[in-house]
């Protein structure tokens, strides 16, 4: 019997050279905590929200240098934490003072 | 009496044409079309169809939030750069469309999205909107009513599966700026299921700068406030009595 040789090489060249499907990258710890952060920033207690600004700003000015897909969707996420963490700062502000 | 009748009649032209003028609702598509998009930010010109994009049938499996706010896409179309280097770094629609949990982003699927204009097909469609409960706008389902009755359960969160809306259920209402029409009520608890605070504050909605006074109907229509969604993905401007309940709908 004649084996189907040409099949299971071109099978194989191409399970060889097709590019393995990448799983997202993982943002580092410190990032990861920080997205985790802004995902409660609405719930978060009104003293804790300018110290989550300033780690949203070390972080934005850190990936403002980097490039690449990732790091374009991690300055989004923040990008929008910031804007509402921004608005519940200038929003929660009078009511404090009063 | 003739010249009553007469400043009468032009008073209720005058009052339909100002109507007409300010309430012109878009024209709806058909029902298994609303909220599609064909997205052609950049693959026309890499060579490519433009991508087809159903909000209709992504609504069964993810809340608004995943993917504007944790997958990135911006809420106007147009402004996220999809490519597919990111799409292949498990960015964007490659989040999802990994093989795994949905059709991977590879050869023999590219016509898949890669449709240059399609249309979910009417069996598909049929067969869904029969399970859920009716409406007579937008997709013909009633969203709401779908997630209230636990027929679809949308991820909140792609990521954390733990997370959960939070409980903010504040209700606003809103005098409307015609006399007889009756206030509009805004619920914080219903939208809070699908998305993100920030997916509102404060671009969309910054009360502070623009106080609510502005939340006015010809604004709305122009896509600005609530039509930012309601009227191209979620339910549209033209079921008045959801958003006022006290209009009476006939």
């Amino acid at each position: 019997m004649k084996t189907p040789t040409l099949p299971v090489l071109i099978s194989l060249v191409l399970t060889l050279t097709t590019p393995a499907w990448a799983a997202p990258q993982k943002p580092p710890a410190e990032l990861q905590q920080l997205l985790a952060d802004c995902s409660a920033a609405a719930s978060l207690p009104a003293e804790q929200l300018p110290q989550l600004a300033e780690r949203l700003q070390v972080w934005q000015q850190k990936l403002e240098q980097e490039a690449g897909p990732a790091a374009k969707l991690w300055r989004f996420r923040l990008n929008q934490c910031r804007g509402f963490v921004d608005y519940r700062l200038k929003t929660e502000q009078p009511k404090s003072k009063q | 009496m003739m010249r009553m009748a007469l400043v009468l009649c032009c008073l209720l032209l005058a009052a339909t044409l100002a109507r007409a003028a300010f309430y012109q609702l878009p024209p709806q598509p058909p029902q298994n079309r609303y909220g599609d998009l064909l997205l052609d930010r950049v693959s026309s010109a890499a060579g490519q169809k433009p991508v087809f994009f159903s909000h209709f049938t992504h609504r069964l499996r993810d809340t608004c939030r995943v993917c504007h706010f944790e997958l990135g896409f911006a809420m106007k179309q147009g402004e996220t750069e999809i490519t597919e280097e990111a799409n292949r770094e498990g960015m964007y629609c490659g989040a999802c469309h990994d093989g795994l949990m949905a059709f991977g982003h590879n050869k023999g699927h590219c016509d898949r999205c890669h449709t240059g204009d399609a249309q979910i097909d009417m069996e598909t469609f049929g067969q869904i909107r029969q399970q859920l409960p009716p409406s007579p706008w937008g997709n013909g389902i009633d969203w709401s009513r779908t997630l209230d009755a636990g027929l679809i359960a949308p991820r909140y969160s792609l990521y954390h599966p733990e997370e959960q809306p939070m409980g903010y259920d504040k209700r606003l209402e809103l005098s409307a700026n015609w006399s007889m029409v009756p206030p509009a009520v805004f619920d914080h608890k219903s939208h809070g299921r699908w998305l993100d605070c920030n997916n509102c504050h404060p671009d969309v909605f910054n009360i502070r700068k623009k106080t609510t006074a502005h939340f006015e109907m010809r604004y709305i229509l122009e896509g600005k406030f609530c039509g930012y969604c309601h009227g191209k993905v979620a339910l549209p401007l033209d079921d008045c009595n959801t958003c006022h309940p006290g209009i009476k709908m006939r």
